[in-house]
């Protein structure tokens, strides 16, 4: 098929010009220029799902299987992924032949993840930058921290990232550039081709070349307008400006000026700079409009009130008018006849401007009036833009398209603070913070202001407090709210609100002095009765406006905790031989449906060695002792797999009599706590090790469940096993003992290990006789082969493990894709 | 691999161990990247493909230096007023080995220019000047930077071992790094910068020191005495090279970016191994350290030899725990140090504490070395107790000196156990918790921040603080239950809370510890006058006591472990040392549920006093219409004689108690002097404390036998 059939089939009308060029081009730019409206949601998504399914095989096999669509807000991501799945929808309707792709969401407070289940096929990821962007860097948010960098690994490796709207993503744009520039430097390459797109009407390269993409190569492909009449017609429309007449933060008069100026019959927009505003505005314009529709909207809003409003008020010939934020700036196809907006960056107004008259439907033109702001009073912008923009704003009186397209283009540069090389390898070790202390890269993800919770309110009943059992909310029940705002509210309120901590799936309990110190995106759940939301004006921080209308939606994610990873666990006795042969040949799977230059046969490897320190007499003991009372025993071992969950390890030789008749309330004997960290996945390195092989493989082999990856370290609490004192110096890390026997083992297919004793001491603490530290040879794998493939080899590894776990998991509810 | 031993290098003072990391760091980035390096007591051995010889030709000829440039300072030379021969001379220069240090001073200046900066910046121009530079300054730039100065969403922050971001009072690092550089480097004739080089390494003789250079703060030069590092001999007297490489090596103190963004900011440093001040551990330490100490930074010596990735390991992440927090404070570093909550891979640690001087500069004072080793005791302090401290702490700033005594006095007695120190430090921080109490409790205003001590684990601390001396026998006997009541103004309601209202039972007050018992019993007296609060813990106890040789097994509501007759024998004679009693009464009280299993009742062939056995008997006689239970038959005006150390009266209220209950007493008042009015008051004391019902059999058998040892006994 080709894309001119493709593209009227999947969207219903022909291609632009330039949306033809960014399918058909031998390779795809780095900058797309395209005015409002001029359908550059659609360019992508057709150029990316042509190039991977319809195109000549050798594009096909250049295009990367995920196509990532970042972008700044959520209300975007959720148009975008409907436009995408619109599309995945036809394409299947014409050409049924065609690989699967799917699309998934990610936008906060529903996330879905499951991409991360299948790195050989294609999909669409469409998401917020905070979530994509904070994957991108090893630091998810809303997500187990031990899949990090199997996320990271993927969002790096076979990736075509999109940004869209990139006036609106503050520091997230440098810190785009600088991951593509880490991706092109040839010491840090990723594990597949990727690439990186950047689009908006506005922008210009300068904020994109930052110290590490500075020199390099962005081609660009810009939307020509000429032989497009709908294009035409929007370059052509007029839009008259004027000084608004109202004193600047004279809400009254402004409200006057407002409804004086309101064309009976058609929509007038206000966009002002803050949620405050806007609600106050609202409240006066109510007093002199009384038969006009009045709508306000912000990012201060529950996802269903936010739907409602939009609904109505973005409705065509929608008579009303509709005060908003910035949000109105982006993707929202709204047009007005009269638009008033506060003064604001140039890249902004420019925005706004977009929602007057937008397809040149006021033959007659429309109106624009600006309203001034003192300089003092330019948060959340900073005084010297908005000065730099009313320069501008006097010289002119008409901000249609094609008038402000014959303006000079400032030349911007990188929003600051940039990610550096040595921050991100830096960030390549996720080792979990025993003190529960997180990095923040909030910073390189968005601007400080934009710091939000997610809070969602709740009946808690008598017990003010939320049930132990209380499932987080999903985010049509939540609302977005400064961290700071939310310190003051519950001040004011006299109320506590209630954190989910994912990690332990509880909630843990927030006073006004602990709000400061939440991380962004925290899921804050409030006492309806402490008020603070109104459905039609949003979050106030009131706790007059109250109690608040609850709607409880129980989120589908499940708990992250600190538990092992639930994909590879099973539903039935699988012996180990049986497991690492299944895991091999899901490895091959891969290795044949990806297919390329990656080390396939330590992959494989790897991925039959993965679980061998399952073997270790705590492990098996473990596994039972887990056995529910009165199951028949799996017969021989070693195994890989139990049904039901495992209980905690412990030391293998004292009984569970012994250790059950502990009294209650006392602690349990020392010996009990001595191996409950144990980690098979350190026993299957050292093994691995052991038996002479390389370090890249021991490495793929640790970091299976992501939590042994570039350090070893004991944890709090961990004394010597062995409770000997003549063992006192052994050394010891995660459950496991210098010196500790691993029996030799059936790996399946033929291969089997030798009994060994693991070699933990040196691996700890390196040796005086030069024998290499797990730190040294791990820093060693990071400089040969950088962050990018490394984690990418660790997901690979990973996910033949889920698949192969899941293959004797006959009711499970993930199913592996055919 | 050849090892040397740069005998220039030491753990102390600071600047001579930065100089180790120093040479270290660059001989592994510049000349070998399998180079490793270790501590062998305080040598400092390198081990790479260099022998003494080539490692100072390569310095001398090969090395390039790490740019570091501050253009946020005035004095950094990039600014109008400033010393400017160093820079120009390098920037002039077109020597290869200093190509990255022009780069990154060309990349300064464009950032300059494009802020439109003219001089040095101002304010909040600053923090955006910092954040310009670290987006565009060369990679190998960074490293200083990130040393000098951690950048957050607020403002920029500077771990306190580079000054002020790179600045030490008027002493700007950088600047003088530069001058240091062109003096080793073009200046000094190539022999002389060896010779310099050879004594900065191997501590050969100085030859042509800088005269009047100051080092700052690296090197406590006004303390005159510790000379170990060679290349810092003298004051103002400096090795050019040895300033070189000791700026070298203190940018490995660089914190990764872990370590600078994460969630705990506000109070923490977001650099390795440096912590909040604290002034106790050391000789001449006070709470006026504390003001003009700046922070502490523990630097550690490690075992095995490490590569310079491995090292970066434990020097980035800088990682000091106390269960599951990062160390903030010394004390809290030495508890650390004292439960592994630390890399293993450390022998021990040098404290240094950064000490002001002359009211503008910090000097880095070498304060003790910690090694690294495991102590049970310090798992005393538990995450619980660990929080109250940390409040204790924080309301001493703005509290009475006597909170701040106590407060330092806690963090000495923790200092003490975590080093293993003294013959009981466990029981001397139980004593300065009990005294912190105390303070708190005399200082209404302190008890709305702080609450009183979280109970703590009896049998957690019994055995580490027992001692076998009377006194504390005496003291756990009393502490066992109920004296807190009457020593503090708390009450008990599922946890200790100050009471709001005084109920009479907090008696205790300023004066001697038998003044205080006697207002404890004479108390109850009033209480069993009026027949009220029938269950006050001094009479529960005294009742558990009495009751204790009945009790089995193991119940640990009830409170009560009886003292021998020989102990209160002893505290009667005055042959205790009654502060150190009351000290351990009041650490003692602290810890729940007292007792476990009484004591056997020791036997009680000793010579007890014979009034204190009277009255003894008298006292804790079971009433005999309630032989064991509710009451003991009171001897009304007993207790006023004795507080009055009225001997005689006593005596005769006693045995004339003692007749109407068919006792005839071995004799009569006539016969018994009591001592001094002091014993007297004693014997009064020491009905405070519980006794069993063997001992009161035992007193009750020596006021009989005595009958049945005259002549001719008749009873009425």
């Amino acid at each position: 098929m080709d894309f001119e059939r493709f593209f009227v089939a999947t969207t219903g009308s022909g291609p632009y010009p330039y949306q033809r060029d960014l399918a058909m081009s031998a390779t795809l730019p780095a900058l797309l220029h395209a005015p409002t409206g001029s359908g550059k949601t659609a360019a992508v998504l057709c150029a990316w799902l042509w190039r991977a399914t319809q195109a000549a095989t050798s594009v096909r096999a250049t295009t990367p299987r995920r196509l990532v669509y970042c972008l700044p807000m959520r209300s975007l991501v959720e148009q975008t992924a409907d436009v995408a799945d619109t599309l995945v929808a036809k394409l299947r309707e014409i050409a049924p032949e065609t690989p699967v792709v799917r699309v998934f969401r990610l936008l906060g407070g529903e996330v879905d993840d499951a991409f991360d289940e299948h790195p050989d096929e294609l999909a669409i990821l469409v998401g917020t930058q905070d979530l994509l962007l904070s994957r991108a860097l090893n630091r998810g948010y809303a997500m187990s921290r031990y899949l990090w960098p199997v996320h990271f690994g993927l969002l790096h490796s076979d990736a075509l990232w999109v940004f869209d709207e990139t006036q609106l993503m503050g520091p997230g744009l440098s810190t785009s550039a600088q991951l593509e520039a880490f991706r092109r430097d040839p010491r840090t390459p990723p594990a597949r081709p990727s690439h990186s797109l950047w689009m908006s009407a506005t922008l210009d390269d300068g904020r994109l070349r930052t110290v590490d993409l500075a020199t390099a190569d962005l081609p660009s492909l810009r939307a020509e307008v000429s032989g497009c009449e709908p294009l035409e017609k929007r370059w052509r429309a007029t839009k008259r400006l004027q000084r608004a007449e109202s004193p600047a933060r004279d809400t009254k008069s402004l409200a006057d000026e407002i409804a004086r100026v309101h064309v009976r019959g058609h929509r007038t927009l206000v966009v002002v700079n803050r949620v405050a505003r806007a609600q106050a505005l609202v409240v006066a314009l109510g007093k002199v409009l009384c038969d006009v529709p009045i709508a306000v909207l912000h990012s201060r809003f529950r996802r269903d009130d936010r739907e409602r409003i939009s609904r109505e008020a973005f409705a065509n010939n929608w008579p009303g008018v509709l005060v908003a934020t910035q949000v109105v700036e982006a993707g929202v196809d709204v047009s007005a006849r009269v638009l008033f907006t506060e003064l604001a960056p140039w890249s902004s107004l420019v925005q706004r401007f977009g929602r007057c008259n937008r397809s040149g439907e006021h033959t007659d033109g429309a109106d624009v009036r600006w309203i001034d702001l003192p300089s003092d009073d330019a948060a959340p912008y900073v005084a010297t833009d908005l000065d730099a923009a009313r320069v501008r704003l006097d010289g002119l009186a008409d901000v249609g398209i094609a008038r402000l397209a014959a303006l000079d283009v400032e030349r911007s540069r990188p929003v600051v603070p940039v990610i550096r090389r040595k921050d991100l390898l830096d960030l390549f070790d996720t080792t979990p913070d025993l003190t529960g202390l997180d990095v923040d890269v909030g910073r390189f993800i968005r601007d400080a202001e934009g710091r939000d919770v997610v809070v969602a309110w709740r009946e808690f009943g008598e017990a003010g407090a939320p049930a132990e059992r209380e499932r987080p909310p999903t985010d049509v029940e939540t609302c977005r709210v400064p961290v700071d705002a939310l310190g003051a509210f519950l001040k004011k309120a006299g109320a506590s609100g209630f954190v989910w901590r994912g990690l332990r799936s509880q909630w843990g309990e927030v006073r006004t002095n602990d709000a400061r110190s939440l991380t962004p995106g925290s899921l804050v759940l409030l006492p309806a009765s402490a008020g603070g939301y109104d459905r039609t004006v949003g979050w106030t921080g009131d706790p007059k406006h109250g109690p608040v209308e609850t709607r409880p939606q129980e989120s589908r994610v499940g708990a992250d905790g600190d538990s092992d990873d639930p994909r590879s666990e099973s539903r039935s006795y699988v012996s180990l031989a049986r497991h690492a042969a299944d895991v091999a040949e899901e490895m091959r799977t891969l290795r044949d449906r990806i297919g390329g230059d990656q080390p396939w046969e330590v992959l494989e490897r790897a991925a039959r060695w993965h679980d061998i320190g399952k073997a270790h007499f705590v492990f098996q003991d473990t596994m039972q002792r887990s056995r529910p009372e009165g199951t028949p025993g799996p017969g021989d071992g070693p195994w890989a797999k139990s049904p039901g969950p495992m209980q905690r390890h412990r030391r293998a030789s004292v009984s569970p009599q012994a250790v059950g008749d502990a009294p209650a309330g006392q602690d349990a004997p020392d010996v009990d706590r001595k191996r409950c960290h144990f980690r098979h996945e350190l026993a299957s390195a050292l093994a691995w090790l052991a038996h002479g092989g390389d370090d890249l493989g021991a490495y793929l082999v640790a970091a299976h469940h992501g939590k042994v990856r570039m350090s070893l370290r004991s944890r709090p609490g961990e004394t010597v096993p062995g409770a000997s004192a003549s063992r006192s110096e052994v050394t010891y890390a995660l459950g496991v003992a210098d010196g500790d026997p691993l029996p030799a083992c059936d790996l399946g297919d033929g291969e089997r290990s030798e009994a060994v004793d693991l070699p933990l001491a040196h691996l700890m603490l390196g040796g005086d006789d030069g024998s290499a530290s797990w730190t040294r040879r791990t820093a060693a794998l990071v400089e040969e082969h950088g962050p990018f493939r490394l984690a990418y080899w660790e997901a690979l590894v990973r996910i033949a493990d889920w698949r192969g776990s899941a293959r004797h998991d006959e009711s499970a509810a993930r199913k592996v894709p055919s | 691999m050849t090892s040397i031993e740069l005998r220039g290098a030491a753990p102390e003072p600071l600047a001579s161990y930065l100089l180790a990391l120093g040479v270290f760091r660059i001989v592994a980035e510049q000349a070998d990247r399998d180079a490793r390096a270790s501590w062998r007591g305080d040598a400092f051995v390198l081990e790479s493909r260099l022998d003494e010889d080539a490692l100072v030709t390569f310095f001398a000829d090969e090395y390039g230096p790490s740019p570091v440039v501050a253009p946020w300072n005035g004095g950094s030379g990039f600014h109008a007023k400033d010393n400017r021969e160093a820079i120009g001379a390098i920037e002039a220069s077109a020597d290869p080995r200093l190509e990255g240090y022009r780069r990154a001073i060309r990349a300064a200046r464009t950032a300059m220019q494009r802020l439109g900066l003219e001089g040095k910046p101002a304010g909040e121009g600053k923090h955006g000047f910092l954040e310009e530079l670290r987006a565009s300054l060369p990679d190998d730039a960074l490293a200083w930077l990130d040393a000098a100065v951690v950048l957050t969403s607020e403002s920029p922050r500077y771990p306190p071992l580079l000054g002020t971001g790179g600045n030490d009072g008027r002493l700007d690092f950088t600047n003088n790094q530069m001058q240091r550089l062109v003096a080793v480097l073009f200046e000094r004739p190539r022999e002389t910068s060896r010779r310099l080089l050879q004594a900065a390494l191997f501590g050969a003789v100085d030859v042509g020191l800088d005269r009047d250079v100051a080092i700052g703060q690296f090197h406590p030069a006004a303390a005159g005495g510790a000379n170990q590092g060679e290349g810092f001999s003298r004051n103002s007297l400096v090795n050019p090279w040895a300033f070189v490489l000791m700026i070298e090596g203190a940018l490995l103190f660089a914190g990764t970016a872990t370590r600078r963004w994460e969630g705990d900011a506000s109070r923490a440093f977001a650099v390795p191994f440096t912590v909040w001040p604290t002034g106790a551990g050391y000789g001449s330490s006070d709470a006026s350290d504390e003001g003009k100490t700046r922070c502490e930074t523990w630097v550690p010596l490690w075992l095995h030899s490490r590569t310079l990735p491995e090292l970066r390991a434990l020097l980035g992440e800088g990682r000091a725990t106390v269960g599951e927090r990062n160390a903030r404070t010394g004390v809290d570093f030495a508890r650390a140090v004292a439960t592994l909550g630390i890399d293993r891979g450390v022998r021990e640690f040098v404290r240094y504490a950064f000490q002001e001087r002359n009211g503008l500069a910090y000097i880095a004072n070498p304060v003790g070395r910690w090694r690294v080793r495991r102590r049970p005791d310090a798992e005393l302090v538990t995450a619980e107790l660990d929080d109250w401290i940390d409040r204790l702490r924080r309301a001493a700033g703005d509290a009475p000196a006597s909170i701040g005594r106590a407060a330092r006095a806690v963090d000495a007695a923790i200092l003490d156990l975590c080093a293993g120190a003294g013959p009981s430090p466990a029981l001397d921080l139980l004593i300065a918790l009990g005294q912190a109490e105390r303070r708190i409790a005399a200082a209404p205003r302190m008890r709305e921040s702080l609450r009183p001590v979280p109970p703590l684990a009896w049998n957690h601390w019994i055995p580490r603080v027992r001692e076998h001396s009377p006194e504390f026998r005496l003291a756990e006997a009393l502490a066992s239950a109920g004296i807190r009541e009457a020593l503090v103004p708390l009450r008990w309601q599922e946890w200790w809370h100050w009471l709001e209202q005084d109920d009479g039972r907090t008696v205790w007050r300023a004066g001697s510890l038998v003044a205080n018992l006697l207002r404890v019993v004479q108390r109850d007296e009033v209480d069993a006058e009026r027949g009220a609060l029938p269950d006050s813990p001094i009479r529960r106890l005294h009742r558990a006591a009495l009751e204790s040789g009945e009790r089995t097994g193991f119940d640990p509501r009830v409170p009560g472990d009886p003292v021998s007759v020989a102990d209160l024998a002893a505290f009667v004679r005055g042959e205790c040392d009654d502060r150190r009693l009351e000290s351990f009464v009041r650490g003692l009280s602290l810890l729940r549920s007292a007792s476990l299993v009484p004591r056997a009742a020791q036997p009680d062939d000793v010579l007890a006093p014979f009034p204190l056995a009277v009255a003894l008997a008298v006292h804790r006689m079971p009433s005999r219409e309630d032989a064991v239970g509710s009451g003991f038959l009171r001897v009304p005006g007993l207790i006023s004689r004795l507080a009055a150390g009225q001997g005689g009266a006593a005596m005769s209220l006693a045995t004339r108690r003692l007749r109407a209950s068919g006792i005839d007493p071995a004799t009569g008042t006539r016969d018994f002097a009591f001592g001094g009015s002091e014993v007297v008051r004693r014997v009064g004391a020491a009905l405070a404390f519980p006794v069993s019902r063997q001992s009161i059999d035992v007193f009750l058998g020596k006021v009989i036998r005595a009958r049945e040892e005259r002549p001719e006994g008749v009873v009425p």
